[in-house]
Formats: C-alpha cells, sequence, structure tokens
C-alpha cells in the first residue's frame, strides 16, 4: 500500500483516540511534559506497527501501545534491577465494601480525587483510569493491560476500596 | 439474593458488566433492602465525582499539529526510500540535515520536499541522544541484548561484542525509520554514542555514498548479512570506518 494511503489510513483509524492516549499517558506519567513525550513516541511506534492493527478497536489497540512504552520507559529508568512482580496481595483492601457514611462524598473536590488516584500504586491506576475516565469495557481493559477479565475486576476493586480509604481521610481534613 | 451477593455483583452491575437476569435481581434486593440502597447510593456517588470531565485529561492544543507532522515525516520517509531515484539527492539531504540540527530537532519537523533516509537517520539519532531515549534494553551484554528484540521485530540483528576494540555496547533499543520498525544497537566510543540502525536490506534503491557528514556528524551505510545498516555519530569519520570495519568483520 502507497505511504499517502496508509498515513491516510492511520489518521483516520487511530488519531481520532489522541485524547484518549493523552489521558491514559497524562495518568501514568503524572506530568504533562512526559504526558506528550510519551503520546508522540507512541504514535510513531502505532504507525511503525500499523500493518498489525486488524482489529476495529483502534482506541483500545493504541492505548495498549501507549501503556507498554510507559512500562518500558519506566524499566529504562529503574536500569536493570529486577523489580518485584506486582503484588496485588499487598495492596489489597481487606473489605472493601464502602461504609455509606463514610462514602457518601458530596462535598469532594475534584482536587481530592486528582491527588487519591495519583497516589494509587500505578498498576491500580491504570485500571481505574480506563475503566472510570475512559469508560472502557471490562474485556476492552483486559485488552488493553493485557490481563485476564477476573484480574480487572478484582484490580477494580482494590483500586475502589484503596481510594475510598484515601477520600475518606482527605474529608477528614488528612486525618487516617 | 443475600446481601453479601448483592455486595460483590455492585460494582459489576453498576459498570454495566452484569447479565440482565443478574440486573433484575440486584435492582429487587435493593428496592426490598435498605441498607444495600444506601451501599448503592454510596458506589454511585464514587462514581458520579469520578465522571467530572476535567478528569479526562485530553490533548493540549498544539498536541495534534505536532504529531501529525511527525507522522507525516515519518511517512515520507518510506516514500522517499520506495522512490529509489529520490533517495540519495545529496544536496536536498545537506539541506535539510543543516535545517534538522539548528532546529535542535527533538520532534521530526520536515521541510515540504520530504526527507531522505539519510536526514531521517540523522534526526533519529539525534533524537535518541535525548535523556531517557538512547536504549530500551540497557546492557552490554550481546546475549541480552540481541534476544530482546525477538518478539518485537521480524529480524534478528547481529549484535558483535566490540568491548576489547574499544567500543563497548550500550544496548539496543526499537526506533522508527521511512515509518518502519529498525533496530537501534547502541555502542560507545569514549564519550562519542553510536547508534547502528539496522533492517532488512531491499529496495533501498542505488548504491549510498561512503559516508554522509553535516555538521559534525557523520554517517556511514552498508549492506551485510542481508541486512541494511547505517551507523551514525559525531564520532571523527576515521574511527567511525575503523568502527564499521571491525563490525563487518564479526558479522562475517
Amino acid at each position: 500500500m502507497a505511504g499517502d494511503e496508509r498515513l491516510e489510513l492511520f489518521e483516520r483509524a487511530i488519531l481520532p483516540h489522541l485524547d484518549a492516549a493523552h489521558n491514559l499517558a497524562r495518568w501514568l506519567t503524572r506530568s504533562d511534559h512526559d504526558a506528550e513525550d510519551l503520546v508522540q513516541d507512541s504514535l510513531l511506534r502505532a504507525l511503525a506497527f500499523f500493518d498489525g492493527f486488524h482489529g476495529t478497536d483502534g482506541r483500545a489497540w493504541l492505548l495498549a501501545i501507549v501503556r507498554n512504552a510507559f512500562y518500558t520507559s519506566v524499566g529504562k529508568a529503574r536500569g536493570r534491577e529486577a523489580t518485584a512482580p506486582f503484588d496485588e496481595e499487598l495492596h489489597a483492601d481487606p473489605d472493601p465494601a464502602p461504609d455509606p457514611e463514610e462514602a457518601l462524598m458530596r462535598s469532594l473536590e475534584v482536587r481530592d480525587l486528582e491527588r487519591a488516584i495519583e497516589e494509587l500504586p500505578v498498576e491500580f491506576r491504570e485500571i481505574l483510569v480506563l475503566r472510570e475516565i475512559e469508560d472502557l469495557s471490562y474485556r476492552q481493559i483486559a485488552e488493553v493491560a493485557g490481563i485476564p477479565i477476573g484480574t480487572v475486576m478484582s484490580r477494580l476493586s482494590r483500586a475502589r476500596g484503596l481510594l475510598r480509604r484515601r477520600l475518606a481521610g482527605a474529608g477528614e481534613g488528612g486525618a487516617r | 439474593m443475600t446481601c453479601r451477593e448483592l455486595g460483590d455483583a455492585l460494582p459489576v452491575y453498576l459498570d454495566g458488566e452484569l447479565p440482565p437476569d443478574a440486573v433484575l435481581e440486584v435492582e429487587r434486593h435493593v428496592r426490598e433492602c435498605a441498607a444495600c440502597a444506601g451501599r448503592l447510593a454510596a458506589e454511585r456517588s464514587l462514581r458520579a465525582a469520578l465522571r467530572d470531565r476535567s478528569l479526562r485529561r485530553v490533548a493540549p492544543p498544539g498536541l495534534e499539529e505536532k504529531v501529525r507532522r511527525s507522522l507525516r515525516a515519518a511517512s515520507a520517509g518510506a516514500s522517499a526510500r520506495r522512490a529509489p531515484r529520490s533517495a540519495w539527492l545529496p544536496i536536498a539531504a545537506s539541506v535539510l540535515l543543516t535545517a534538522v540540527v539548528t532546529a535542535g530537532l527533538a520532534r521530526l519537523a520536515w521541510a515540504p520536499s520530504g526527507p531522505t533516509l539519510a536526514a531521517e537517520v540523522l534526526s533519529a539519532h539525534l533524537r535518541s541522544l535525548q535523556a531517557d531515549h538512547l536504549t530500551d534494553v540497557p546492557s552490554s551484554d550481546r546475549h541480552t541484548v540481541k534476544p530482546w528484540f525477538d518478539g518485537k521485530l521480524t529480524f534478528s540483528p547481529v549484535v558483535p561484542d566490540l568491548s576489547a576494540e574499544g567500543f563497548p555496547l550500550e544496548g539496543g533499543r526499537l526506533d522508527v525509520l521511512g515509518g518502519r520498525p529498525v533496530a537501534a544497537l547502541v555502542y560507545r566510543r569514549r564519550l562519542h554514542v553510536i547508534n547502528v540502525f539496522v533492517w532488512p536490506a531491499g529496495g533501498e534503491g542505488p548504491a549510498p555514498p561512503p559516508t554522509v557528514s553535516e555538521d559534525g556528524y557523520h554517517l556511514i551505510p552498508w549492506t551485510g548479512s542481508g541486512m541494511a545498516h547505517w551507523a551514525a555519530s559525531d564520532l571523527d569519520p576515521a574511527e567511525l570506518r575503523r568502527f564499521v570495519d571491525l563490525f563487518q568483520a564479526r558479522e562475517r
């Protein structure tokens, strides 16, 4: 296929998801500058690998590339030290069920929400962002993150539990 | 449905992922159980808060245009490579390389006439010199670097060990030239970085000149073992030529 044709197809199929890519990049990197870098790199990689895109869900495909590019760069920053595989249990909230009084957060500031989400361990943060902010289905999240749907659900549950606990603390003026 | 079962089903219900019969059970239970109705309201309030539009960080103004420009440049590189006649215009290359270097280029920003492969290689080399962009797999061990490319590229580059000759391996990186993924092998000579870009040979058109030089950077292309190579560095051309000779000797 001619280069121009390929680029046009790419722009039509993938570029509409630029906002989604930037959103995920921003929540992963927690920096405006790094998010832009990550988005630029990811779009170039996506163009390079476009021949491998056979599906119809351009957004999930692009988000998977953004995510992989992020974790690759994080791996570089950590050097060659082995990083312990993410331990789900370590961050477990044993009872994620909300306490109705604590959780009715009508007067919640967006800034508190932002901070609480940013403080989540990245493996929880990315799942929460994809579900709550990007509105992906479990199946799409599983595809983006490369994990089984069951893991998506359990991480969501733990992420929400952690978030609720942090927000409850924030609501009480930082008391924990 | 028990209250405990409802507790498990609630988030899935609110995520819209429950099958229809379970949805009915949830709604029936919540109508009859005040405590669980409260839990539903609590879950809902958190989600409502998270739906605040300012939490969705859309691309800032200007990013889309920057992205479009760099995509166009990458894609134009591919077209230039497929048109053998325009592949090695030395004058055009010189003009573009100057523009690229003087722009202190961080992202691909190309003149309308389209980049040549040499200009793209230099740009990729410069881009890699930015902090954090040099290697994806930082390792001086070729037995780590070479297999790292498996599964990421459809070809496996030869990664010679030239540390005894004073050109230690720094690592490897996936890069993009002409809109196609290529391997970048990173070596060092004292304080100089050498990038060797590798991809399967074929379709490059007429043979390139033995060296392309611009503004203190030198590029040496060659074909070996069925692969196209471009070495790029600010190392002086004689030393870079020596590096290439050593590399080629190891490849055989």
